[in-house]
């Protein structure tokens, strides 16, 4: 008998069926993450099917049956977009359905918020802004969308924000991070200026940067400075300060931690 | 003999035209290959004048103006005018004119720093006293800006095209880092600004050179894909031809062993070749190794293409927003003009498949520059300085600042989508519909492309073209503390800048990429390095 | 005299899977680069072409659809579909638009979501009459010359990854021929006729592929040289003899390089059974068929055929239910596990020795066969060669040194042959060796003898 064992049967089969196992569908991949409750389960169906139209009933009907609203933005309109996310990072959903299921997210959770006394909790402020003279931020508002789904408090001051508002707000709101983007180099400067005038307050909040002009030599030239490559990057690195890691270990494990999306 | 010299300060460099005011011939053409501040685009030059100071920017350029209009072979004391065009922080730093109003947008900036907006307008003045080596009694002509983003250049791509006396829709761009663009729809028009970065210029692109010998310029379909490559005397000759699906090579053409590098041009052959081929999926290219090799090593891989996509995508998305605001559909625009060194080099047909033209075009004309065509005009007849203001004034520009625009942001996100992430045109298509937006089609046919100008400066006049590769401008200083390390000279990633024995340090501007880079300063192990301390000597 | 260099220095070279020029399109085929490539060939059923919707819908839904999902529940892991057009799409070009591009885009679906490897061949049909005229404005009433370049055009600006075509050029002078068992007409039909023809159209065809980046396939001389092969028949037939034919083939191969010469790439078409000799001078990739295709005719070497093909076709089945799924999914199924096969013994370092039992199966079944057979067909290929681009000496040429080839084998008892096939061979030979060495004089002659001998045939069809 010739000897088979060699031969490279790639060749001449293709095993389909291996490999359409090893490819998670879609659906799948949702049905397993939905919640049990089959109301809640519905909330969270409006935001992985992208459907504006059935958030609001479906977020009332669950108001109506009496499950407390807090319980409906967790279990059901954030798993939803937990789920969103898992799809994105299979590359199976794309950014633009992560934009437009985190606004159907926002529709549901502006509804049931309303109900609770106090407002709701969240992992923490995020305050954002594009530099003073930059006019630029799609890519500050696609971050915002990605760390709004991740359950953060994102204040976002806009674009051309000048550094002693900047300064300001995150005095008052003492954020978790703040983070600039800039497209001009011009106006990148603006970065370190905040940055050491806030630590001049005795503040030391990771400041993150991000946008064309900036790369990560500039983002690491100056004391808690913190880069971000591309929006999606942007909740994982988030996501370790909230576990506590400081700007430093953000800035030594920064491959491991957005190489990981 | 009384002479007049047209200019035009483009970002990748000085372009000018000596006159014989008699008749109006050009007599002799010279050019620089780079602008002789560091860094690569106006971003660069305008964060150089903030840090550094405009008026030693002002100087560098003028330095370089001098070389430059020295070697256009003409007596300069028999010098009566001079004109120039360029974009509005080009010609800001040419006249000395404060840049801080473009270097910041916004009201808030410009309120915490007391900025006041220039006005642009179309003037005479005195080019002995901007710095130019010409008589006293020179009269300098310059041409107005649109309004305050929309530049001189901007209005020499309208007038010179045909674009302003177009009676169908038609849209003009000009082609580079800042893409410039205009739709006219009726009496209306339409402007925008795409930040396309610097793959245009093949820059940031990993084998990515400017057009010179050995440049890959182009691929040509011929069954195979041929490298078509530039030689020593600038002209395209065939290279070596590929079955890209294959992975072969699979003729040696007479360029064989010739190519250093890829043009921005060759990078958008490159991405059609890619699409074409079908070998692009899911933000990857698909060949073995993920790169796509072309003759002597030269090959653009997925990164490359990420980059190029940049460029692509900004303006798609730019000139999709400006058809959007303008109210009419894809199928209600034929007609483009296409203007800028790279929109005059490269191939239409390509530029359409991949996207840097609206896919409904199937008039296409390809201009040279059209800056420096213009301001040869205004030397050839004063007069129509007044003429062009008018028109400036005339022109209902409706200007999209791409950067606040929903309908772009919109479309935008879409091409991010498409490009680094796979998404298909059925999606990207299907999620506009969300947003109301119509649908981009495919490029259908073949589009008819009238090539106006075989090159981008068409006449280089009797005495022919001078091209100056060294501007020779340095930048030096000295820094106290400094221990003569050498870090930051071996850091230096374009070797722009040398140490002296007695520890003076030397930048090559030209070569420099500037506030884009800092890393001589950045990397210094003293921290006593200060880039913006360096003067002209 | 400039002779072409051979592609193939000695005929042990050959095997299926490989080609001296191979060749990668559509999405993600790659033929004549090591692996043997199915390319599944169909028809709609009668009744399906009344409107253009039905018939659009029989192509794609039915036909493709049934074909690719085959193609994965078999684990084949590349597929080319070859659609020869019928006549209403010749007709009515523009009808064709939606097949093409949603064939196109079905595939675009499938490769996508499985990376089932695919790429779509369309054959245009040639529907012009010698009667009305072969060229550009010569028919005014029916513009069928016309409309084959414009199918050509609509195929290939809509999405063909290969165009082929079945030009018929000389067909009125090699039917004479053929009835007649006049090789002398033969010649004068395919390999003055035929060739100028082809040259008139390929050279358009190739334009057309160039500017749409689609791979000009090549043609057949399935009009002259398969209608000798089939009226010759089978054991029972005795009509035309089958020495005759095989000395057709020879000549025919003359004229189907002539596309390859107008820029045509390959890989060539399925039914032209010539290709195995234009291989061995030029090296371009083919398609071939013999077992697998007799849903559509009986050959007498259908294993043969196979040994250095580089696509393996089924030629052509009508659509219609069988027991094992859809006709097109059966003879997939065939043409698949043929070409996993070949695949398997190229994987295993064994192409040889299968090649060998593919063409040994044949050798000796037929005369055609025989010429056929890859080491006698690379010897009429370097004949052929010997006189490079001269169209009609190296027709003749290849005709004598086939004739040569079979009476050695012959007289080796490598091939039988009846008195009948014997004596049709000598008297080819005589009448070939007396032709003049000069096209031009030939031409003359043959004008002369066949001019109003045949009424059909015009001069001006082909520039001559």
């Amino acid at each position: 008998m010739l000897d088979y064992r060699n031969v490279d049967y790639q060749m001449f089969i293709r095993r389909y069926d291996i490999e359409l196992e090893n490819l998670e569908l879609p659906e799948n991949i949702i049905i397993k993450m939905l919640p049990s409750d089959p109301l809640l389960k519905d909330v969270a169906r409006s935001i992985t099917n992208i459907r504006f139209k059935d958030v609001t009933p479906s977020v009332m009907r669950a108001m109506q049956m009496g499950i407390p609203p807090a319980r409906i933005i967790n279990e059901g309109l954030t798993r939803g977009m937990d789920i969103v996310s898992t799809l994105y990072s299979k590359h199976i959903y794309h950014l633009p359905e992560v934009m437009m299921a985190s606004k159907i997210m926002e529709i549901g959770i502006s509804l049931a918020e309303k109900k609770i006394p106090g407002g709701r909790t969240n992992k923490g402020t995020v305050v954002m802004h594009a530099a003073e003279g930059d006019p630029h931020d799609i890519g500050k508002n696609i971050a915002g969308v990605m760390l709004r789904s991740a359950g953060y408090k994102v204040v976002d001051l806009g674009k051309d924000v000048a550094v002693k508002d900047v300064v300001r707000t995150v005095m008052n709101l003492r954020p978790l991070m703040v983070s600039g983007t800039a497209l001009m180099t011009t106006t990148m400067p603006a970065f370190p200026r905040a940055a050491e005038e806030l630590s001049r307050l005795g503040l030391e909040i990771p400041y993150m940067v991000a946008g064309g002009a900036v790369n990560r030599d500039f983002a690491e030239s100056f004391p808690t400075g913190i880069y971000s490559e591309r929006a999606p990057n942007t909740p994982p690195i988030v996501d370790k300060l909230h576990d506590g890691a400081s700007w430093e270990e953000i800035r030594r494990d920064w491959d491991s931690i957005t190489g990981g999306e | 003999m009384t002479y007049g010299i047209s200019m035009d300060i483009g970002t990748s460099g000085t372009r000018a035209h000596a006159v014989d005011l008699s008749d109006g011939k050009i007599i002799s053409t010279a050019m620089t290959s780079c602008h002789p501040l560091p860094g690569a685009n106006i971003m660069d030059h305008l964060t150089f004048c903030i840090n550094v100071g405009s008026g030693l920017a002002h100087d560098i350029l003028m330095d370089t103006a001098n070389k430059v209009i020295r070697n256009l072979n003409i007596d300069l004391k028999q010098v009566e005018r001079v004109s120039i065009c360029g974009n509005p922080i080009q010609l800001s730093l040419f006249q000395n004119i404060p840049v801080d109003d473009l270097a910041f947008a916004g009201e808030n900036a410009h309120r915490e720093r007391n900025i006041k907006v220039q006005k642009r307008d179309a003037g005479v003045f005195n080019a002995a006293a901007v710095g130019l080596d010409v008589p006293d009694t020179t009269e300098l002509y310059v041409p107005p800006a649109i309004r305050h983003e929309i530049g001189a250049d901007a209005l020499a791509m309208m007038y010179k095209s045909g674009f302003l006396d177009q009676k169908e829709n038609c849209m003009v761009t000009d082609y580079g880092t800042n893409a410039e663009m205009a739709l006219k729809v009726g009496d209306e028009i339409y402007t925008g600004s795409a930040a396309a970065g610097p793959a245009m210029e093949g820059q940031s692109i990993k084998c990515g050179m400017l057009a010179a010998p050995g440049a890959i310029s182009d691929l040509e379909y011929n069954f195979r894909w041929m490298c078509r490559v530039l030689d020593d005397r600038m002209n395209v000759r065939d290279g070596d031809s590929f079955d890209f699906g294959l992975e072969m090579m699979m003729d040696e053409g007479e360029m064989h062993g010739k190519a250093k590098g890829i043009t921005g041009t060759g990078v958008v052959a490159a991405v059609d070749a890619i699409m074409e081929s079908n070998l692009w999926r899911k933000g990857k290219i698909t060949t073995s190794d993920g790169k796509l090799r072309m003759q002597d090593g030269i090959y653009i891989d997925s990164h490359d293409v990420s980059e190029a996509s940049k460029a692509i995508g900004a303006m798609r998305a730019g000139h999709f927003a400006l058809v959007e605001h303008a109210g009419i559909r894809f199928d209600d625009l034929r007609i483009m003009y296409m203007a800028g060194a790279s929109g005059t080099y490269v191939d239409a047909v390509k530029a359409r498949e991949v996207g840097l033209l609206p896919p409904s075009c199937s008039e296409i004309y390809q201009f040279g520059n059209t800056s420096l065509s213009m301001a040869t005009d205004i030397l050839r007849n004063p007069e129509l300085l007044d003429e062009l203001q008018e028109t400036a004034n005339r022109i209902r520009s409706n200007h999209i600042m791409f950067a606040t625009d929903k309908v772009f942001e919109e479309i935008y996100i879409q091409e991010l989508a498409y490009w680094d992430e796979g998404m298909t045109l059925e999606m990207y298509n299907e999620n506009l519909a969300h947003a109301g937006i119509q649908p981009l089609p495919k490029p259908k046919g073949i589009p008819n492309v009238h090539r106006v100008a075989e090159r981008d400066i068409p006449d280089y006049g009797t005495y022919g073209l001078r091209i100056l590769d060294d501007i020779g401008t340095d930048l030096v200083g000295r820094f106290d503390g400094c221990t003569q390390c050498g870090k930051c000279v071996r850091e230096c990633p374009e070797g722009a800048l040398s140490m002296d024995s007695d520890g003076t340090f030397r930048v090559k501007t030209k070569k420099c990429l500037g506030t884009a880079c800092y890393r001589c300063q950045m990397q210094c192990p003293q921290g006593v390095y200060k880039y913006d301390a360096l003067r002209m000597v | 005299m400039n002779s072409y260099k051979m592609a193939y220095s000695s005929p042990e070279d050959m095997v299926f899977g490989h080609s001296r020029k191979p060749l990668s399109y559509g999405y993600g085929i790659r033929v004549g680069a090591g692996r043997v490539v199915p390319e599944s060939n169909y028809a709609p059923r009668a009744g399906t072409e009344k409107t253009p919707e039905r018939l659009r819908k029989e192509y794609v839904d039915y036909i493709t659809k049934d074909i690719l999902t085959r193609c994965i529940n078999l684990g084949f892991p590349d597929v080319q579909l070859e659609t020869e057009w019928i006549s209403q799409m010749g007709f009515e070009p523009r009808n064709s638009v939606p097949i093409v591009t949603d064939q196109k885009e079905m595939a675009n679906r499938y490769h996508d979501e499985y990376g089932l490897n695919i790429a779509v061949r369309h054959t245009i049909p040639d529907l012009r009459e010698c009667e009305k005229g072969l060229r550009l404005g010569m028919d005014t009433k029916r513009l069928y010359p016309e409309h084959l370049i414009e199918g050509a055009e609509i195929a290939c600006s809509n999405g063909a990854d290969v165009l082929s075509l079945e030009s018929l050029g000389g067909k009125e002078v090699t039917d004479y021929a053929i009835t007649q068992g006049d090789i002398t007409a033969y010649l004068f039909g395919a390999g003055i006729l035929g060739s100028a023809d082809m040259e008139y159209l390929w050279k358009e065809l190739v334009q057309i592929c160039r500017k749409n980046h689609t791979v000009p396939g090549g043609d057949s001389a399935c009009a002259s040289s398969n209608t000798a092969m089939f009226l010759a028949g089978g054991f029972l037939d005795n009509d035309v003899q089958r020495t005759f034919t095989a000395i057709c083939r020879c000549i025919s191969a003359s004229r189907t390089m002539v596309a390859f010469e107008c820029g045509a790439t390959g890989p060539g078409k399925d039914c032209a059974y010539e290709s195995i000799i234009v291989k061995a001078v030029n090296g371009l990739p083919i398609s071939q068929e013999g077992k697998t295709c007799q849903c559509a005719h009986a050959d007498l070497q259908g294993n043969l055929m196979a040994q250095c093909c580089d696509l393996w076709s089924n030629e052509s089945v009508e659509y219609h239910p069988e027991f094992g799924g859809s006709s097109v999914q059966c003879w997939t199924g065939m043409l698949g596990y043929e070409c996993s096969l070949m695949n398997t013994a190229t994987a295993a370092g064994q192409a040889k020795v299968l090649r060998d039992l593919y063409m040994i199966s044949d050798r000796r079944r037929s005369p055609e066969a025989y010429l056929l057979a890859f080491d006698n067909a690379w010897r009429i290929g370097k004949a052929m060669a010997s006189y490079g681009s001269d169209r009609y000496m190296r027709a003749k040429e290849a005709a004598l040194e086939g004739s040569r080839i079979l009476l050695e084998g012959h007289g080796n008892k490598d091939i039988d042959l009846t008195r009948k096939q014997l004596e049709t061979l000598y008297k080819m030979q005589r009448d070939l060796e007396s032709l003049p060495d000069d096209g031009q004089d030939f031409t003359e002659m043959c004008l002369r003898k066949y001019g109003s001998e045949i009424p059909t045939f015009n001069p001006k069809n082909y520039d001559i």
